[in-house]
């Protein structure tokens, strides 16, 4: 592997690291110490760093006065259920569009990701039109629906599976297993990485979706963080108090997914690793 | 690519329709979301594109007539040589930054890579509203920190919102800020999963590190980079919540991309058709980026 | 371990669902009773309405659901909950030319003479229905840095004899800059209407009086825009507000203008937010006239809603003096109906140069006011302002194109 002692290019590099990294993180803490700050001294020139009083009570009158519990709880709800059906059918698309050769998939494949490239903002009311005709308006289920079939998704599952040796499958098939118990059995738990990584991506995706929800839900009980966040930024007053602390807030379950399922991605190439060693 | 050994031909077909059906059952969920949603609502776009339509009431048919306004229009051009030109600064930017931020990050001899994952990651999971107002708060020019800190270097500030140029700066920063991560953990996994005797041999050989790069890594990463690539250029040309908060589209209309035209057009102004007509450009132009590219990776294969 | 991990998440995720479900049947709003009213900017006001919607709730038990999207997405939602047969009972707009026809007659629920009669012609339709309900009235003033002037000894307008030009406004407030912590002397919002405050201080309009002529390119308006550019090279205004997206409202509060022009609203905001400096309010200047854009809210009924008769029921006790006045009171407006002054609980002397400002107005801009062209053209005025102030194109050129543009869309001639 690399060299083992510890050269000058490596301290050099650890150096750099660090400062990107800082510089990557300095915005998002800047807004967190922000969102710390009582109202009159947001805008104090100089920006201090730390709060000189620092004050929870922006949090508290966020969370209880705008019903955040309850737009959390749908959001997770919609964020959860999402994930879960985009895992399940992009995986199964992905992994077709990869190993299995039939008649147009190719068509069908570049068809499915130039059509989904549409912006949702551009055709918002002909999907508006198809959602109520399906009786998905003003339900959660149609927030939750329409996005799950993600190109990024298919994308990351076909260039997955596209690394894996044919020769896998064809010793399964000659082992005499089918094609649905190759999938759910050998490739799902070969793809762990990607699966934790779509994971990640599809439950922010669903977070912070807007337009969707947007569209669809017109009950202000079924209305998601990013709904309720929106209607802080008024057309000529914006309180940022409010705004930053529900900003952080809304950070918050992205950092723990992250934290959860970073794990699994370097523990399942560490295995994978050591299996090859 | 056809089984051309007749020996094999016969199992390989009765093998071939089973595949052929299992392949269609595993794409269908997505192609029935596919149809639904984005099939028929572009179809139903295409027809408004034809018509006299504010929201309300019903639609009239007016023919060509809105295509043959919008490509007379020269705000229309102006604003998609903006959006190109924000695709074509913000996808090289967010390519090298998020393969340079990978490939060091996998370096085992750095220390506190997870805590760094997290670092870069992090900003991809704000929302772009809130990326651009977090932005709009840092580089305000009369407000902000960065400006401050300039004051207190060299005695003033920079004008990164009003001037033109810097407005399409700014822009690029925060998108850099906010999308490096998320193809950064692509790369990362992509670069983990080449095999580390890869590696050993060349090392071996004595190459140096920037060698087994050229050599070794970046051909390797060849789908990867396709797919970043590709993913990226469609984030950059669909980018609107983002540049909406940051910039506003400004000063006057110099970041203002063609989403944010189709939106102020269809909703500000009430012409759905209109606004319809300029998706349906939006959406050959998109279309043909992603043929073009498709073709010239032939598909992102590894072959 | 996965599977595991996947049943537990699904399982919660149903709970979740389960209980979600359970909780919207507790909000009875589409029963038969009660209705929805759909509104936007209630929130980052102070939630007046969504306050109102629970009074009234409590008072007749009916339930009121309240809902809220930004601004630039009523409409759409609007057209959706109507396609979906959802329609809102009411809706609270300050712009509703684009549905004008969806409208109820609102004459029955109360006399248009209770409004103020500047407003009389735009709430009418071709008919003489009365299709809109004025709510809270928005007028500008300006607010100033006491502190700074105090420290550069600049004194402002005590009276509405003592009002200053904008020539004499200038130069003041570049004194105080040049004597104070202020880098700015002026800044507003970065909207068209209020572009049109100075615009019909100069004399100018988009449209004509009675409606008949655009006469957006005037050499008043004109002049007006030159004036408005002018403003900012010399750095009275700053550039980031038109040309970026800079809060004037953050500005002020850093202590970094000397005046801002903006809505009542905001007195409230700097009541609470401000603390290292002192502040005031004073009179806008004259250009040839005292003028005002006047803005606001409306009510409007949609038709077959299927709750017309509960919006009606709901607008008689909104329209009832005290509970508008409590309205009002919650979220600072200036209420929109004549015989109704509020009091408000902050400094009630600003609101009072506001009411002069109100007063003060006169039928400036009145063919404005009485015509929906916003629905037509947008941010049109806006941006081609900005476009001007960037240098894309002169005074001149911007409302030139400005005018030709709403003249064709809206149909009227441009003035000869």
């Amino acid at each position: 592997m690399t060299p083992k002692k510890t050269t000058k290019g490596m301290v050099a590099g650890n150096v750099i690291m660090w400062v990107v990294a800082l510089l990557f993180l300095f915005p998002a803490v800047w807004i967190v110490l922000c969102s710390f700050k009582p109202g009159n001294e947001l805008f104090s020139i100089p920006p201090t760093l730390f709060p000189k009083n620092p004050s929870f009570s922006s949090y508290l009158t966020t969370w209880q006065q705008n019903n955040f519990l309850h737009y959390f709880v749908n959001s997770m709800i919609v964020a959860v259920a999402s994930t879960l059906i985009t895992l399940l059918i992009n995986t199964m698309a992905g992994f077709a569009f990869a190993k299995y050769r039939f008649k147009g998939r190719d068509f069908i494949f570049m068809a499915l990701l130039t059509t989904m490239m549409l912006p949702t903002e551009v055709i918002m009311r002909p999907t508006f039109t198809v959602v109520s005709t399906l009786g998905l308006y003003n339900t959660l289920w149609g927030v939750i629906i329409p996005p799950i079939a993600t190109p990024t998704g298919i994308f990351l599952m076909r260039q997955y599976f596209m690394g894996v040796p044919d020769s896998l499958l064809e010793s399964a098939r000659i082992d005499g297993a089918g094609e649905v118990r190759i999938f759910a059995t050998m490739m799902v738990p070969l793809a762990k990485p990607v699966i934790s990584t779509l994971t990640i991506l599809s439950f922010m995706w669903r977070w912070n979706d807007y337009v969707w929800p947007m569209l669809v839900i017109s009950d202000q009980s079924k209305y998601t963080m990013q709904l309720a966040i929106a209607n802080l930024v008024g057309e000529l007053s914006i309180d940022w108090n409010t705004l930053l602390c529900a900003s952080v807030i809304s950070m918050v379950p992205m950092l723990i997914v992250f934290a959860l399922f970073q794990k699994q991605i370097i523990a399942s190439v560490m295995t994978s690793g050591l299996k090859e060693g | 690519m056809e089984p051309t050994k007749t020996v094999k031909l016969k199992k390989a077909s009765k093998l071939g329709a089973e595949q052929r059906r299992t392949g269609y059952l595993f794409i269908l969920p997505n192609c029935i979301i596919f149809v639904l949603f984005f099939i028929i609502p572009a179809v139903l776009g295409f027809y408004y594109s034809l018509t006299e339509y504010n929201g309300f009431g019903s639609p009239e048919f007016i023919g060509f007539a809105n295509y043959a306004k919008l490509f007379s229009d020269t705000s229309f051009y102006k604003i998609l040589w903006h959006t190109f030109l924000y695709v074509l600064l913000t996808v090289p930017t967010v390519f090298v930054a998020a393969l340079a931020i990978a490939m060091g990050l996998t370096r085992v001899w750095i220390r506190g890579r997870d805590f760094m994952r997290i670092s870069v990651f992090w900003p991809t999971m704000i929302s772009t509203v809130i990326v651009g107002l977090i932005w709009r708060w840092i580089f305000g020019e009369n407000s902000g920190i960065v400006n401050y800190l300039l004051s207190l270097l060299k005695g003033s500030g920079l004008p990164w919102l009003t001037d033109s140029t810097l407005a399409m700066v700014t822009l690029v920063i925060a998108t850099v800020w906010s999308k490096a991560g998320y193809f950064m953990i692509i790369f990362v996994g992509a670069i983990e999963a080449i095999p580390t005797s890869y590696y050993e041999a060349a090392y071996l050989d004595g190459a140096k590190p920037w060698q087994v790069f050229r050599r070794i890594t970046f051909p390797l990463l060849k789908p990867t980079n396709f797919m970043v690539i590709l993913l990226c250029m469609i984030n950059s040309f669909k980018e609107y919540p983002m540049i909406l908060s940051l910039t506003g589209g400004g000063p006057a209309d110099a970041t203002t991309n063609i989403v944010q035209y189709i939106y102020k057009t269809g909703f500000e102004r009430s012409d759905i058709g209109y606004a319809s007509a300029a998706s349906m450009v939006m959406f050959v132009i998109l279309v043909l980026i992603a043929i073009l590219q498709f073709k010239l990776q032939k598909g992102g294969s590894n072959e | 371990m996965k599977k595991r991990l996947l049943a537990a998440l699904l399982a919660a995720a149903m709970a979740a669902s389960l209980t979600a479900c359970g909780g919207s049947t507790d909000s009875n709003a589409s029963d038969s009773e009660g209705f929805k009213i759909l509104i936007s900017d209630d929130t980052s006001e102070g939630g007046a309405m969504a306050d109102a919607a629970k009074r009234y709730t409590e008072e007749t038990g009916i339930p009121v659901e309240i809902v809220e999207v930004p601004k630039d997405d009523r409409d759409t939602k609007l057209a959706n909950m109507i396609q979906g047969k959802d329609a809102p009972a009411l809706i609270r707009t300050d712009i509703y030319g684009a549905y004008e026809n969806q409208l109820m007659d609102l004459s029955d629920v109360i006399s248009i003479d209770e409004f103020p009669e500047s407003l009389h012609e735009k709430i009418q339709n071709e008919d003489g229905e009365l299709i809109a309900l004025p709510i809270d009235v928005t007028v500008t003033g300006m607010i100033y840095n006491k502190t700074a002037f105090d420290a550069a000894g600049v004194s402002v307008p005590q009276s509405e004899d003592e009002i200053w030009t904008w020539d004499e406004f200038t130069q003041a407030v570049q004194k105080v800059v040049a004597n104070s912590d202020c880098q700015y002397g002026l800044a507003f919002d970065k909207t068209q209407r209020r572009y049109q405050v100075l615009m019909y201080q100069f004399g100018a309009s988009v449209v004509n009086n009675d409606g008949s002529a655009v006469v957006a390119n005037s050499p008043e308006s004109v002049e007006a825009l030159e004036y408005f550019i002018k403003l900012h090279e010399d750095g009275v205004m700053p550039k980031s507000v038109f040309l970026g997206t800079e809060d004037p409202s953050a500005l002020f509060k850093s202590g970094q203008l000397a005046t801002v022009i903006q809505g009542s609203w905001k007195i409230s905001d700097y009541s609470e937010n401000i603390s290292d400096f002192e502040w005031g309010v004073t009179y806008m200047p004259i250009g040839t006239q005292r003028a005002n854009r006047l803005g606001g809210n409306f009510f409007c009924a949609i038709k077959d809603s299927g709750k017309e008769e509960q919006a009606k029921e709901f607008l008689k006790w909104f329209y009832d003096y005290d509970n508008f006045k409590v309205y009002c009171e919650k979220g600072n407006y200036m209420s929109g109906l004549n015989n109704v002054t509020p009091d408000y609980s902050v400094h009630p002397e600003m609101y009072e140069i506001f009411e002069q400002e109100l007063a003060a107005s006169g039928d400036a801009g009145a063919g404005d006011n009485a015509w929906d062209y916003a629905d037509v053209v947008g941010n049109l005025l806006l941006d081609d302002v900005c476009a001007a102030l960037n240098g894309d194109m002169t005074a001149q050129e911007a409302m030139d194109s400005f005018a030709q543009e709403v003249s064709n869309e809206m149909g009227i001639p441009l003035a000869s």
